[in-house]
């Protein structure tokens, strides 16, 4: 079976337990304003340009019959709405690169399969993400099935905005969810991920009461979801929670997507955002402890 | 003082100010020219004339250590100088003086590896020039070079490195036996029944003697030293040195301070690079042992004595002419030092002094000692874990050696089991039994692969000299006729054979100089089995004569024939001629451009691609089935083994061989780098650290047996948290059980994360990893480069 991958990552550390591959599936439900994969997001290809590598050769413009590009010596601008596929093969130094092809379920087990001595070794495995892998849970199951065959530990890193059939037809296979929650507050929630989170709560619920093994994952940025009124909500939600979770993981925003952003043709939406200060991640990470979670802090630096 | 990597002791107990001020000497690095032991030696010649070579060599030894300025470092709570001042190179007349003299000027105005000649010390070069003109080992190969192999050399598919001007070095003394015996026994038992023992005879009388000229020295400094603790330092180092040599070492302190003497007096009586300590955890525990039990010694102690020793190392030097020095650059001594392993029996032997090296190394944070590691499956966790916070630090050391896969390939080669577990780093990567191996193992002539394989792709003829030496095809054109995949195949070993053979006539034809020019019997008489057959090494005396030339650049090659049997042979996507018209245009027109883009996107090694993998290793294959029928100059002359092996160990030499090869099949641009040692081109393997070992591991490594040298870069950001170094030591241990011969770990610096964002092209290797995101380091905005940068530069995990 067919599916859609972004990129299959080798030797990611932050992914779960040990050294792992990480498979970014295309297409999410959410929008989220901060997302560092913008080229997950849609369950289709795309094409992206990176005009840092073009040397003003032109061959491009030769074949642009629409005028979707424009050429100032070594300086390219683009019009992402029109075709910019066709670019592709006529470019000597790969400006235009396609991203979210289709591969076969059977080609992305073998290639994670690759890496299971360090797995062994590491007490790692393989740990799905993207976009949201749940949204094309056919072709995840068939993946995890090859896998599980193999004794590999499987991740699922999630928002949980899917109904929960989707969960139903992996869980079987399932070690560790990474669960990412984004607000507990759903008008800010609305806001600045286009989805309310109802279903992503409840879907957690659910898992918390089947007893599985789940991580919750919460990015900070400042002034956004760092704020008062949004962790006096958080901290209210958890403490009926205190014991369903591994451990929480308080990842710092970063900005390392914007690139991915330019070479979309899109604006980035967190311009000049900052994650938040270290005083106040240990003051949360400190409140959460004395809850009795274990926390872990992850800067990008 | 850096973070403490080590438990268990501690270092606020030692004098660190000391420390950091003798370290801040060493960092410094004004390099000079001694002009001392070039006089000795030239007096001595002069009045030695029409003795053999080795006699005159051991007088001229005698003189200068009887004569040399000698000096304590303030600092210092070791002695022993290779010259008149720290960082001082001597000049070492009987192997070469045209280059000397050529370039004698231009030393102080090179962009690296310069050295400061005073007026006084050039004048007193200058004036021994005359006599040294046409008597050097450098005037003996030249004299009885090939023209075969002078063309080859133009060619530049061939380089005459150090064999052909320089002493051999790579030697580890047999350490235990000289600490456990010292050098009066042996003196007295010398028969003077041959120039060999006469020689030997001659050479420890002044190495005797030069250890008591440093028991004078310090007592006259302590009369005047007015600090209580130096005074009484200079007092022990005095009756240290009275007593050093004369029998067993009586102390760790003795036993360090013997070795570092041993190892500045090699560095006099020979200019070879690569003189190491062997193991030196294994070789110094006994005395450790001792005086721990006794009471009379402490860890902090053993430490502080340990760093001061590091710190010594870097005050030694070498000139090198001008051209040798893109090959080795950073004034390298490669003087290897080793902990870890297993032991004759095979269990792991891992000690104290293996923790407190590992500490004395992060302490001393400077080039020297080549500080590397042996490992295997049972190495303690808490050895590994203490290495992998060192390597995290940057600075690459230790690098770290496959116990399984060296002794295997050892023992492949005849040596005995218990023999190659006692085996060792020689230099940088070259892999050799300590006491027991006479030469190099790594790097006689140097083999640029990258030429051959443009030199069949143009039937033999050099586009750049216009020189050919064969023909592969019959056609006396410069066209190859590609037809199908096992032609070219081989074609190519036709040509590989061809340069080797002319290879090792040049190692011979430097061989037989050496054994005249290189005699040294101060270090063979350290050496077995040289005592007990009346030979040096060179003549043939060590135990084990196993050599390799340095090979360079199997990747471009391995790439390069991808290449052609995917694009041109199979898919027929364009022809040969218009390959080699795109390679001679340097990919710049927009044809060639393309071209080039379809041979970048053809699969290349080091991404866990078998198919680009196997051809790799076939390339590694081709040239081994050519060692069994190479003899070395001593087969039958005393070793118990003389063979040829392989190895990659080329240190930076991929960067100059690099620049005499037109741009390759595989897509790289004419003159750039080929790949260094057996790493993938650099640049190309862009599915991480997994993938790179696990294509290395498809070579036939232990096969390699001089050592397979594998590099890996790692971006700060991959190795900071304790998680993260897990996963490190994970990476380690998953490397034994696949069999990864070597790997050293650069973990880079701002310096270099500032290039990658000037030149993304060739950091495609470079990965950023974080949670829940994907993308290579160069695809991020400048910005947020600039910021992991900063974060870097401010010493803040990065």
């Amino acid at each position: 079976m067919k599916g859609r991958v972004t990129n299959i990552q080798r030797y990611s550390l932050h992914d779960g337990p040990g050294i792992r591959t990480t498979v970014f599936f295309a297409g999410c439900g959410l929008r989220c304003l901060w997302c560092s994969n913008p080229e997950s997001l849609r369950n289709e290809e795309r094409i992206m340009v990176f005009t840092s590598r073009c040397t003003g050769c032109a061959a491009c413009l030769s074949i642009d019959t629409d005028q979707a590009l424009t050429l100032n010596g070594k300086s390219l601008t683009f019009d992402p709405q029109k075709d910019l596929a066709k670019f592709i093969a006529v470019c000597p130094y790969k400006v235009f690169v396609e991203v979210n092809e289709e591969v076969e379920a059977e080609d992305v087990a073998n290639t994670c399969l690759r890496d299971r001595l360090f797995y062994e070794e590491s007490r790692g495995g393989v740990t799905f993400s993207g976009g949201e892998p749940l949204l094309q849970p056919e072709f995840l199951k068939e993946v995890v099935q090859r896998l599980k065959k193999e004794g590999i530990h499987i991740a699922i890193e999630t928002a949980g905005n899917v109904g929960f059939e989707s969960f139903e037809v992996i869980d079987p296979y399932v070690d560790l969810y990474l669960y990412d929650l984004k607000f507990i507050d759903p008008v800010q929630h609305l806001r600045y991920t286009g989805q309310n989170n109802e279903i992503i709560l409840s879907n957690l619920e659910r898992l918390i009461q089947l007893k599985k093994n789940i991580v919750l994952r919460m990015v900070l940025l400042n002034g956004i979801n760092d704020t008062d009124q949004e962790w006096d909500k958080r901290f209210d939600w958890l403490k009926h929670h205190s014991s369903s979770f591994q451990r929480i993981e308080l990842l710092a925003y970063h900005n390392f997507g914007e690139g991915k952003y330019v070479a979309l043709g899109e604006e980035y939406p967190m311009k000049d955002q900052k994650k938040t200060d270290e005083i106040r991640i240990q003051e949360i990470k400190g409140k959460l402890e004395s809850m009795g979670f274990e926390v872990h802090v992850e800067n990008a630096f | 003082m850096r973070p403490q990597l080590t438990q268990n002791v501690d270092l606020t107990t030692i004098d660190l100010n000391r420390i950091d001020r003798l370290r801040r000497k060493m960092l410094r690095h004004d390099a000079s020219l001694c002009s001392e032991r070039a006089l000795f030696y030239t007096q001595s010649f002069q009045e030695t004339e029409g003795q053999a070579m080795i006699l005159r060599k051991a007088q001229a030894f005698s003189h200068t250590l009887r004569h040399m300025s000698i000096y304590v470092e303030e600092d210092s709570l070791i002695f022993g100088n290779q010259a008149s001042r720290n960082f001082a190179a001597p000049v070492f007349p009987e192997y070469s003086i045209d280059w000397i003299e050529k370039e004698i000027d231009s030393f102080a105005l090179r962009q690296g590896d310069a050295f400061s000649v005073d007026p006084k010390v050039r004048s007193e070069i200058l004036s021994i020039v005359e006599y040294w003109k046409g008597k050097t080992h450098q005037d003996e190969v030249n004299r009885n070079l090939t023209e075969e192999i002078k063309l080859a050399t133009r060619q530049g598919a061939l380089h005459l490195g150090g064999i052909s001007m320089s002493g051999d070095g790579h030697l580890v003394p047999d350490f235990p036996t000289v600490l456990a015996h010292g050098f009066r026994s042996v003196l007295d038992s010398i028969d003077e029944t041959s120039d060999f023992y006469r020689s030997v005879r001659i050479a420890l009388s002044a190495v005797l003697a030069f250890a008591k000229r440093y028991a004078g020295l310090c007592k006259e400094l302590s009369d005047h030293e007015t600090q209580p603790r130096r005074k009484q330092e200079l007092i022990e180092m005095s009756e240290r040195a009275d007593r050093l040599f004369e029998g067993p070492a009586s102390s760790f302190k003795d036993a360090v301070q013997a070795m570092y003497l041993i190892h500045v007096m090699q560095m006099i009586e020979s200019n070879g690079h690569s003189f190491c300590f062997g193991r030196f955890d294994q070789t110094l525990y006994p005395y450790y042992k001792k005086d721990m039990e006794s009471g009379t010694l402490s860890k902090e102690v053993a430490l502080e004595t340990l760093i001061h020793f590091f710190l010594m190392t870097n005050s030694l030097n070498k000139l090198r002419p001008n051209a040798h020095t893109l090959y080795s650059q950073g004034y390298p001594l490669y003087t290897n030092l080793m902990i870890g392993g297993v032991d004759e029996h095979g269990f792991d032997a891992t000690n104290d002094l293996s923790y407190l090296c590992i500490e004395a190394m992060n302490q001393t944070a400077l080039n020297e000692p080549n500080f590397s590691m042996r490992y295997h499956r049972d190495t303690p966790d808490e050895l590994l874990e203490t290495a992998v916070k060192l390597i995290a630090t940057g600075g690459g050391m230790p690098s770290m050696f496959n116990d399984e896969v060296a002794i295997k390939g050892l023992v492949d080669l005849g040596i005995p089991l218990t023999e190659a577990r006692d085996y060792v780093a020689i230099g940088c990567v070259e892999t050799g039994i300590p006491g027991k191996y006479g030469h190099r193992p790594t790097g006689m002539t140097y083999s640029n692969w990258g030429k051959m394989l443009e030199l069949m792709l143009y039937n033999g003829r050099d586009p750049q000299s216009g020189i050919r030496l064969l023909k592969v095809q019959e056609q006396d054109s410069d066209d190859f006729i590609l037809s199908n995949y096992d032609e070219l195949f081989k074609a190519w070993k036709n040509v590989l054979n061809f340069y080797t053979n002319l290879a090792v006539q040049a190692d011979q034809i430097c061989d037989a100089s050496l054994s005249v020019f290189d005699a040294d019997p101060f270090s063979s008489s350290m050496m077995l089995d040289c005592l007990a057959l009346g030979k040096t090494v060179k003549e043939g005396g060590c135990r084990y004569d196993i050599i390799s030339q340095s090979n360079i650049g199997p990747s471009v090659v391995g790439n390069s024939l991808m290449v052609l049997k995917k694009l041109v042979i199979e898919e027929k996507k364009f022809t040969l001629d218009q390959l080699k018209v795109a390679m001679e245009d340097n990919w710049t027109s927009l044809e060639s451009a393309m071209i080039r883009r379809q041979v970048l996107d053809v699969e290349k090694f080091g991404n866990d691609r078998d198919d680009v993998d196997q051809i790799v290793r076939d390339v590694f294959d081709s040239y081994l089935a050519l060692l069994p029928k190479l003899d070395t100059l001593r087969k039958g002359k005393g070793p118990r083994i003389s063979a040829y092996t392989m190895s990659t160990s080329n240190i930076t030499s991929y960067v100059p061989n690099g620049m005499e090869v037109g741009a390759t099949p595989d897509g790289r641009s004419a003159k750039s780098p080929l790949n260094e040692g057996c790493s993938p081109t650099q640049g190309s393997d862009t599915n991480g650290p997994t993938a790179v070992l696990l294509s290395v591991a498809k070579l036939p490594n232990e096969k390699v047996a001089a050592g397979q040298l594998l590099n890996m870069r790692f971006s700060p950001s991959s190795m900071k948290s304790p998680e993260s170094l897990d996963k490190f030591k994970a990476l380690l241990k998953t490397s034994v059980r696949l069999g990864i011969y070597h790997n050293q770990f650069n973990v880079l610096d701002s310096k270099v994360l500032r290039d990658a964002m000037a030149h993304p092209e060739n950091y495609g290797d470079l990965m950023v990893r974080v949670a829940g995101y994907c993308a290579q380091f160069v695809s991020l905005m400048p910005q947020a480069q600039e910021a992991i940068l900063a974060r870097s530069e401010n010493g803040v995990s990065v």
